[in-house]
C-alpha cells in the first residue's frame, strides 16, 4: 500500500517535469502520425504500381471514373437536400415549444443508433414494401441510384439536424430581435441575419453530411444493386480480386476527398451568403404564422416518411422471427447463428480494445490541441491530421490501412482489424475531448499549479473531473462506430468477421440466411447500440 | 402629446412578478431614463415596449396606437441593445442600412439615408468596417446609427452605453442627448448609471420591485425626492429616525434621540407625534472647527477621511452615537480635518427632508433588492 503510493507520488513528481511532458505529447503526435495519418497515406502508395491494370482495360477505367464521378455527385446532392430538410427540422427542435418537441428530437436520431447495415436493408425492406409512398404512385423503388439517394438521405439526416440544432441553441437571439426591432419580418431575419451567422455551423453541417455520405459503405452495399459508386466499387473489385481498380479508386477517392474538403472549408469561411435584396411583401407571407405551420408540416412529413419510418421498418419482421421460431433457434447458437454469436463477441472485443487505444493516446492530442501547446499554426495542422480519418471514405480507408498493416507479417489479423478501428474512431473522441477541454477556463490549470499541483495532479483532479462526460460520451461514440462499421472492416478482413461484415454476408446471400435471420440478427446489433446510446442520454441526464 | 403610454402593464415570469401594474406616460421629444436596482423591472418595461417579451396583462400605446399586441417588427421603434448587437457578418454600412432594406426601400433612397446617418455619426471613415474591426464607442454609435435609420421617431435604449468605458460612456452619453434633441426623437433611456440618468435626462424614473416609485426631473428628484426610497437611491443620503415634537408652518421640529432638529417639510403631512424619517444628504452637513450659534448643530468626531478625487468624504458619530457622511468639493482652501477631531456638524434645515416612518420598517424601505 506504502509502495504503490510512493510510486503514485513519484508519477506525480514526475510529471512536473517538463521533460516527461515532452516526452508524453511526442509519443502521442507520434502514435497520431504513424498509426493513424500514415497507415491510409502510405498504405495505398505501396501499391500503386498496380494501378497500370486499369489504364489498360478501358471499360473497367470508365467503370471506375463513373464511380468516383457518382461518389461526389451523390455526396453533393444529399448534402444539399439534407441542408434544405435537415434545417427546419432544427428550428423546429430548437425553437418549438411543445413538449411532442422532446420526441421529436429523440426520433430524428434514430438512423445514429441503427448500424448502417441495418439501415440498409431497413431501407430495401420499406421502399419496396406496400407502405412504401412511391408504391402509392405507381413507382417501383429497385435498388440502384434513387435507392441509395433515398438511403443517404435518411443517414445523413441527423447530424445536419444535430449540428444546427446545437447551433442553434447557442446562438444569440439579441440579433434576431435587433433585426425584428428594425422592421424585419421572421423569415427575412432567418434568411438574412441568422443563418449568416451561423455559417461556420452550415459550412460544418454539410461537410459532415458530405463526408458521412461519401464515405458510407455498408448500407450502400445492399441498396446499391448493379449501381456503383466508389466504395461499392471499391468493395466488387476487392470481391473480384481485381486489386489494381481497387487501388486506383481509393487513392482518387483519398486524395479527391482531402482536397475537396479543403476547398469546401477555405471557400466556405470565404463565401458570404447574398442579403442585398429582400423582397419585404414576398417574405412577410413566408413569416405568417400559416405559412410557417405548412413548412413544419411539411418538414414533420419529409422525415416521417423519408428518414423515420424507412428506418425502423426493420422492426416489422422481427416480429415474424419471434413466432417461427427464428428467436429460440438464435438463442441456442443453432445453425448460422453459431457464427453470428461469435461474430458479436469478436464486434465487442474489437471495439473494446479500439476505444481503450484511443483514450489513452488520443487525450494528450486533445490537450494539445485545445491548449494551442503547439501554437496556432502547429494547432491548426494537429486537427487537420486528426480529421484525415474522417474526410476518407471508410472502405477507402480499409483497403489502405490493409495493405499498410499486413507489410507487417507479423501482425495477425485480428491487431489488423483494431488498427483499422482505431484509426476510423480516432476523430470521434479526439474532436469531443478537444472542445471539452477548451470549455475548461485555463486560470483554473493555473490556480491549481499555484496551488502546488503536478501536472498529473491537475489533470487527474481538473481536467478529467470536468470533461468525465465528455470522455464517456466519446467512449460510446468510438465503442458504437467500432461495433458498427461495417465498409472498412469489409476491406481489410480476410477470415475474421465482424458482426457487420457477417450481416452483409447474409444480406447479399453469400451465407444463406432467411428474412427473419436477417432482421433477428441486425436487431440484435441495434439493440446493442441502442442500450450504449441509452446510456449515453442517461449520463447526459444525470448530468443536466 | 404622449408619443408612449403603458396603462397597468404586468409582467409576470412564473411566481415571479417582473412587473406590478405599471403605469407611465412618455411625452412627445422626451428624454426619459428608467433607472433601479438590479431587478427593479427596467429591462422588462422597455423590452415590453418594444415588443421583445409580452405582458401578462396591460395595455402599451405608441402615438396613441394600442400596440400591445403588435409583433416587434411592426412597432417601428428603434432599440438599441445593451449587447450592442450589431450583426457580426454586415459591415458598418449595411448594419445601417439594414432597416430601410427590410422595409423596401428604394436601394437609392437606402444608399443615401445611411450616408447621412454616418455622417451624422462621423462614422464615414469606418463604413466598410467589421462590427469585429470597430473600437466601443465606434460599435455603440453604429448601433444607435442603425436604430435611427429604421426611421422611428421613438428610441428606445437598453443600457446602450453599459458595455463601454467610463471615459467613451460619459462623451456619448451627451452626443446620444444631442442626437435625440437634434432629430426631435423621443427617448426612453434603462440605465443602472444614476449620474448618466440625471445628466441626460428630462425626465426620470425611479423603479424598485417591479414598481414605478417616482417620477420627476433629475433636479426635483435629487433635491427634494418625495419618496425615502428615491433619497436612498438617487445619490447618498443620511437617515435619522425621530419623532415629530412640533409643527410651525412648513417647518417640523423633530427629537432624534434627544437633540432637537428644524425641518422644512414641504408638503410633508405629518402630525405631531408621529414617528419620522429624516434624509439629508453629505453635502448639506457642514462642519466647523467652532461652535456656531445654528439650529441643527451637534458635536462630533471625525471617525474616517476618505479621498475620492473631486471630493473628500468625512464619516462622523456625534455625541449621540448617530453615524453621518459629510462631502465637501476638493478646492485648496477645504477645511484641515484629520480622523479624531472633535467639530460642529450643522445639518441645513432647508435640506433636511422629512418623511413618515415606513410601515414595512426603515431597512426594509431602504433595502435595493
Amino acid at each position: 500500500m506504502k509502495e504503490s503510493k510512493s510510486i503514485g507520488e513519484a508519477i506525480n513528481r514526475l510529471s512536473g517535469s517538463p521533460i516527461a511532458r515532452k516526452i508524453l505529447y511526442s509519443f502521442a503526435v507520434f502514435y497520431l502520425i504513424a498509426f493513424i495519418l500514415l497507415p491510409p497515406l502510405l498504405g495505398i502508395s505501396f501499391k500503386l504500381d498496380l494501378i497500370d491494370q486499369v489504364f489498360r482495360d478501358e471499360i473497367l477505367l470508365n467503370r471506375a471514373k463513373s464511380a468516383i464521378m457518382w461518389s461526389f455527385t451523390i455526396a453533393f446532392i444529399i448534402a444539399i437536400l439534407d441542408l434544405i430538410a435537415g434545417i427546419p427540422m432544427a428550428w423546429i427542435i430548437a425553437r418549438g415549444k411543445s413538449n411532442l418537441i422532446n420526441i421529436l428530437d429523440a426520433f430524428v436520431d434514430i438512423p445514429f443508433v441503427i448500424p448502417t447495415v441495418a439501415l440498409g436493408f431497413s431501407t430495401l425492406l420499406f421502399w419496396n414494401s406496400n407502405y412504401s409512398p412511391l408504391k402509392f404512385l405507381g413507382v417501383n423503388v429497385s435498388p440502384g441510384f434513387f435507392l441509395i439517394l433515398l438511403l443517404h438521405f435518411a443517414f445523413s439526416f441527423p447530424v445536419i439536424v444535430r449540428v444546427m440544432v446545437g447551433e442553434l441553441l447557442t446562438y444569440k437571439d439579441v440579433y434576431e430581435n435587433a433585426a425584428k426591432s428594425l422592421g424585419a419580418k421572421s423569415f427575412t431575419v432567418a434568411r438574412t441575419v441568422t443563418l449568416p451567422i451561423l455559417k461556420p455551423g452550415l459550412v460544418a453541417a454539410f461537410l459532415l453530411a458530405f463526408a458521412r455520405s461519401l464515405s458510407e459503405t455498408g448500407a450502400t452495399m445492399i441498396v446499391a444493386g448493379a449501381f456503383e459508386n466508389g466504395p461499392i466499387f471499391i468493395k466488387n473489385a476487392k470481391d473480384a480480386g481485381l486489386e489494381g481498380p481497387m487501388v486506383l479508386v481509393s487513392f482518387i477517392l483519398i486524395i479527391a476527398s482531402i482536397t475537396v474538403f479543403g476547398i469546401i472549408r477555405i471557400l466556405g469561411t470565404k463565401f458570404r451568403i447574398p442579403i442585398g435584396n429582400v423582397y419585404p411583401d414576398f417574405e412577410a407571407l413566408l413569416s405568417k404564422s400559416i405559412s410557417v405551420k405548412i413548412r413544419n408540416v411539411l418538414t414533420i412529413t419529409i422525415f416521417i416518411f423519408l428518414v423515420f419510418i424507412p428506418s425502423i421498418f426493420i422492426t416489422s419482421p422481427v416480429l415474424g422471427a419471434i413466432s417461427d421460431g427464428t428467436l429460440v433457434k438464435a438463442i441456442s447458437g443453432e445453425g448460422i447463428w453459431s457464427s453470428f454469436w461469435n461474430s458479436m463477441i469478436l464486434s465487442y472485443t474489437i471495439g473494446i480494445i479500439a476505444t481503450l487505444i484511443n483514450v489513452i493516446t488520443g487525450f494528450p492530442v486533445a490537450i494539445l490541441i485545445a491548449r494551442k501547446r503547439l501554437g496556432h499554426i502547429g494547432s491548426i495542422l494537429l486537427e487537420a491530421a486528426v480529421n484525415v480519418p474522417i474526410v476518407v471514405p471508410s472502405v477507402a480507408l480499409g483497403v489502405s490501412l490493409g495493405f499498410f498493416w499486413r507489410t507487417f507479417s507479423f501482425l495477425s489479423e485480428f491487431w489488423i482489424i483494431i488498427f483499422a478501428h482505431t484509426t476510423i474512431t480516432y476523430t470521434y473522441f479526439v474532436q469531443a475531448m478537444a472542445a471539452a477541454i477548451e470549455g475548461i477556463p485555463e486560470e483554473m490549470e493555473e490556480t491549481a499549479r499555484t496551488l502546488g499541483s503536478k501536472a498529473l495532479g491537475v489533470f487527474k483532479n481538473i481536467i478529467v473531473p470536468l470533461t468525465k462526460y465528455s470522455i464517456f460520451s466519446g467512449a460510446i461514440l468510438m465503442f458504437t462506430r467500432s461495433v458498427d462499421e461495417t465498409g472498412a472492416t469489409t476491406a481489410v478482413s480476410q477470415k475474421l468477421q465482424t458482426a457487420p461484415v457477417l450481416l452483409v454476408n447474409w444480406i447479399k446471400g453469400i451465407v444463406p440466411a432467411t428474412t427473419s435471420d436477417i432482421a433477428l440478427g441486425i436487431s440484435f446489433l441495434v439493440l446493442t447500440s441502442f442500450i450504449s446510446l441509452l446510456v449515453l442520454r442517461l449520463v447526459v441526464y444525470r448530468r443536466r | 402629446m404622449t408619443k408612449v403610454r403603458v396603462v397597468s402593464l404586468t409582467k409576470n415570469y412564473g411566481d415571479i412578478k417582473a412587473l406590478k401594474q405599471v403605469n407611465l406616460e412618455v411625452e412627445e421629444r422626451e428624454y426619459l431614463s428608467i433607472i433601479g436596482p438590479s431587478g427593479c423591472g427596467k429591462t422588462t418595461l422597455i423590452k415590453l415596449i418594444g415588443g421583445i417579451v409580452a405582458p401578462s396583462s396591460g395595455e402599451i400605446y405608441i402615438d396613441e396606437q394600442n400596440v400591445t399586441d403588435t409583433p416587434i417588427e411592426d412597432r417601428n421603434t428603434g432599440y438599441v441593445f445593451q449587447e450592442i448587437a450589431l450583426f457580426p457578418h454586415l459591415k458598418v454600412n449595411e448594419n445601417v442600412g439594414y432597416g430601410p432594406l427590410v422595409k423596401g426601400e428604394d436601394r437609392e433612397v437606402n444608399r443615401r439615408q445611411v450616408r447621412e446617418m454616418l455622417d451624422l455619426l462621423s462614422l464615414e471613415d469606418q463604413a466598410s468596417f467589421f462590427p469585429v474591426e470597430l473600437s466601443g464607442g465606434a460599435k455603440q454609435k453604429t448601433a444607435i446609427g442603425r436604430a435611427l435609420a429604421s426611421g422611428s421617431k421613438l428610441l428606445l435604449l437598453d443600457e446602450p452605453l453599459g458595455m463601454l468605458d467610463l471615459k467613451i460612456r460619459n462623451e456619448l452619453r451627451y452626443e446620444l442627448r444631442k442626437l435625440v434633441k437634434d432629430l426631435n426623437l423621443t427617448a426612453i433611456h434603462v440605465t443602472h448609471d444614476q449620474e448618466e440618468a440625471m445628466s441626460i435626462s428630462d425626465r426620470v424614473v425611479i423603479m424598485k420591485a417591479g414598481e414605478i416609485v417616482e417620477v420627476g426631473t433629475p433636479r426635483k428628484l435629487y433635491i427634494h425626492p418625495s419618496k425615502i426610497f428615491t433619497a436612498k437611491f438617487l445619490g447618498e443620503a443620511n437617515f435619522l429616525e425621530g419623532k415629530v415634537e412640533k409643527i410651525e408652518g412648513n417647518y417640523y421640529q423633530v427629537n432624534v434621540s434627544g437633540n432637537k432638529l428644524i425641518a422644512l417639510g414641504e408638503g410633508a403631512v405629518l402630525k405631531e407625534n408621529e414617528k419620522c424619517v429624516l434624509a439629508i444628504r453629505p453635502e448639506y452637513v457642514k462642519l466647523n472647527k467652532k461652535k456656531l450659534n445654528e439650529i441643527n448643530t451637534w458635536s462630533c468626531y471625525v471617525i474616517n477621511v476618505s479621498f475620492i478625487g473631486s471630493t473628500i468624504l468625512y464619516n462622523i458619530i456625534t455625541d449621540t452615537g448617530k453615524k453621518l457622511t459629510t462631502k465637501y468639493i476638493l478646492t485648496e482652501n477645504e477645511p484641515d480635518i484629520s480622523v479624531g477631531d472633535k467639530l460642529y456638524a450643522t445639518l441645513s434645515s432647508e435640506h433636511l427632508l422629512i418623511y413618515d416612518y415606513p410601515h414595512e420598517g426603515l431597512d426594509k424601505a431602504l433595502d435595493l433588492e
